[in-house]
């Protein structure tokens, strides 16, 4: 089987983070700041030093400010009803996950602002969105549909110069591009730490700066201020209701050892060639079209295409069931960003690449995808 | 020789510290904060010749207060 769907998760993993998560679900699955044990010292010890290699990773001068989520829908959920439940208005872009657009909904007032049809949104689009009762601009910073990476940096800028927060969607990032949140302005950085980043499944976070002040939505045992009734203000207690993952956490941290050890530039740079590789063959395969832009430097390694006639979904069944290559059809959570991108009647076909993947995996999909389009046409029995 | 007790509260922190100290060799021990200061909080234990250095770092650590193991419990 060929698995193309490092976007959803990113099922091979390092063996460091394998015999980690094997290790440590053995001798280490103890619960961080209950008691005052060796066990409960050691988990505390396993947190800190996973927060300080993500730190490390995204230039977060305090990993104090780090909190372990299961993913990160729950991370970005924590930063947006955190910041929004005073009814302030929120800006969004059309290229948005549902675990943004669905908690702003919930909250009900803000602006989408509309990206262009290659799926890259225009900061002095969000400038202009901006009312006086703004709190919180919301960004992605890689389309999970088109791959398109986002300017951050700018809208950062932006956000800083008028007193606002900064969400980050870093699903799709973290792992795979430069995250800076100083130099790029992050207030608040989301990320899933089972898809680019390698780590084991029901792993996340979210990182709040200086500048954020979140309400926490979920409240409980933290392990601190028992004698109070309300939650802790200070992080990470403050988000980290609940007993932690650590096993899964102290792998995430082989993970991001991995990550820093390989580098970013060299993971971006291959899983980018992978995507050259298959848009070469397949653009041009009559019937085939490419999502998003073609200019390499704009995009990560997720390349989205639909094929004339078909479902998308039947499309990935099939790729699946005929070719064994594991892709994602359908509109991926991100309906909007596929109404930006005019693929909301048959969604596309998504083929992300991970750094695992080969050369030899994106010419099989390509000549699975071409031998598919002569069946459609009756070329082939 | 009297203990004193760098007084932080989430447990992460007092390991950084305990990290901190351990870098300048100097022992010390993550304990539940003693007594009744702070319901379930974490503290830094460590010699009392060493109150000087914990008020240095009380910003970076966020030590809420230095207790003395004979007098403040």
């Amino acid at each position: 089987m060929i698995y193309l769907d490092n976007a959803a998760t990113s099922l091979i993993k390092p063996p460091s983070v394998i015999r980690s998560m094997n290790e440590n679900t053995l001798r280490n699955s103890v619960n961080a700041g209950r008691g005052g044990h060796i066990f409960s010292r050691r988990g505390a010890a396993i947190i800190a030093e996973t927060a300080d290699a993500l730190a490390h990773l995204f230039n977060i001068s305090n990993p104090e400010r780090i909190a372990f989520t299961s993913n990160a829908t729950l991370a970005l959920n924590m930063a947006i009803l955190g910041t929004g439940a005073g009814g302030g208005h929120i800006i969004v872009t059309s290229m948005e996950h549902n675990s943004v657009l669905r908690p702003v909904n919930l909250l009900g007032n803000y602006t989408m602002v509309q990206a262009d049809s290659e799926g890259f949104i225009d900061p002095d689009d969000l400038k202009k969105a901006i009312k006086p009762d703004t709190v919180l601009i919301i960004c992605t910073h890689a389309s999970n549909v088109s791959g398109s990476i986002e300017p951050i940096a700018e809208i950062g800028k932006i956000a800083r110069e008028h007193n606002l927060l900064f969400l980050v969607d870093a699903a799709q990032s973290a792992g795979v591009l430069d995250i800076d949140t100083e130099s790029m302005m992050i207030d608040l950085l989301a990320f899933s730490g089972h898809k680019g980043l390698l780590g084991p499944l029901g792993t996340g976070g979210l990182y709040v700066g200086e500048r954020a002040r979140l309400t926490p939505f979920i409240t409980g045992g933290t392990g601190s201020s028992s004698e109070r009734l309300v939650q802790p203000d200070y992080m990470p207690d403050m988000l980290h209701s609940g007993t932690l993952n650590t096993p899964a956490i102290a792998a995430l941290g082989t993970a991001v050892k991995f990550i820093k050890k390989t580098g970013t530039d060299r993971i971006h740079h291959e899983e980018l060639s992978l995507a050259k590789e298959l848009i070469s063959h397949i653009e041009k395969i009559e019937g085939v079209q490419i999502i998003g832009t073609k200019d390499m430097k704009k995009r990560n390694g997720t390349v989205s295409f639909t094929i004339d006639g078909m479902d998308s979904q039947a499309v990935a069944e099939l790729l699946s069931d005929k070719y064994g290559i594991a892709v994602r059809g359908g509109w991926h959570c991100a309906y909007q960003a596929h109404k930006t991108l005019g693929t909301a009647e048959a969604g596309v076909v998504r083929a992300s690449f991970g750094i695992f993947n080969k050369k030899s995996d994106a010419i099989s999909l390509a000549n699975a995808v071409r031998e598919i389009t002569l069946y459609k046409k009756g070329a082939v029995q | 020789m009297s203990q004193i007790y760098a007084v932080i509260g989430p447990i992460t922190t007092a390991v950084r510290l305990s990290k901190e100290l351990a870098k300048r060799r100097i022992p010390s021990k993550v304990v539940h904060t003693p007594g009744n200061n702070g319901g379930c909080s974490y503290s830094v234990m460590t010699d009392e010749s060493r109150y000087e250095l914990l008020v240095s770092l009380s910003e970076r650590y966020r030590i809420k207060q230095i207790l003395k193991s004979d007098s403040d419990l």
